[in-house]
């Protein structure tokens, strides 16, 4: 088999591969990556096997440029390790969240007893914080919080009662 | 009951979430 052989042979399995995707992005993720192997190809000047094989390799299997294809929102293919410059990642970092961690160290200090309980209201009204680690943050201050104050108690009642005969 | 423990306890269990709540968004953004 030559090299253009091998590419149609790579771009056959790819389209195969992509069965979970939509028609239409299957048809586009084909011809994308089909222009990126002839980009490669011209830029190394030579389309003999070792070469084809060579870009094939970096490309990836046609199954994990499908995988990363199906897990990715972000309409230009991953496969390309570029991303894309118009959208942007937010920072993980708004006001609320860096007020929400200042008040749970130093809000003691500020709101004396209340500073820390803040803090973690504030966390509930984050949106960046999933359900799941606002509950396992409550729990965790209410273990190491609570429990002790609640032993303290037990000890101290069971202290003050009167020491039988 | 000693409530001293009361003030060491809260700003204990605030730093210690924070560190949680901080790791976890870190880790999100990276």
């Amino acid at each position: 088999m030559d090299g253009d052989g091998i590419v149609r042979d790579y771009l056959a399995r790819l389209e195969a591969a992509a069965w979970p995707l939509q028609p239409g992005r299957r048809a586009e993720l084909a011809d994308e990556v089909g222009e990126h192997i002839e980009a490669a190809l011209v830029e190394a000047g030579r389309r003999d096997v070792a070469t084809v094989r060579n870009v094939l390799e970096r490309l990836g299997r046609p199954e994990e440029i499908v995988a990363s294809e199906v897990e990715s929102d972000a309409p230009p293919p991953t496969w390309s390790g570029v991303a894309p410059a118009s959208t942007p990642r937010p920072s993980a970092w708004g006001p609320l969240e860096i007020t929400s961690i200042l008040l749970l160290t130093f809000g003691m200090f500020v709101v004396p007893f209340f500073g820390p309980i803040l803090g973690l209201a504030l966390a509930w009204a984050s949106t960046r914080w999933t359900t799941r680690e606002k509950l396992v943050a409550t729990l965790l201050f209410i273990v190491i919080f609570g429990l002790p104050v609640l032993g303290l108690m037990a000890v101290t009642s069971g202290g003050s009662s009167p020491a039988p005969g | 009951m000693d409530f001293d423990i009361v003030w060491l306890l809260v700003p204990f269990a605030g730093i210690i979430v924070a560190v949680f709540l901080a790791v976890r968004l870190a880790r999100r953004r990276s």
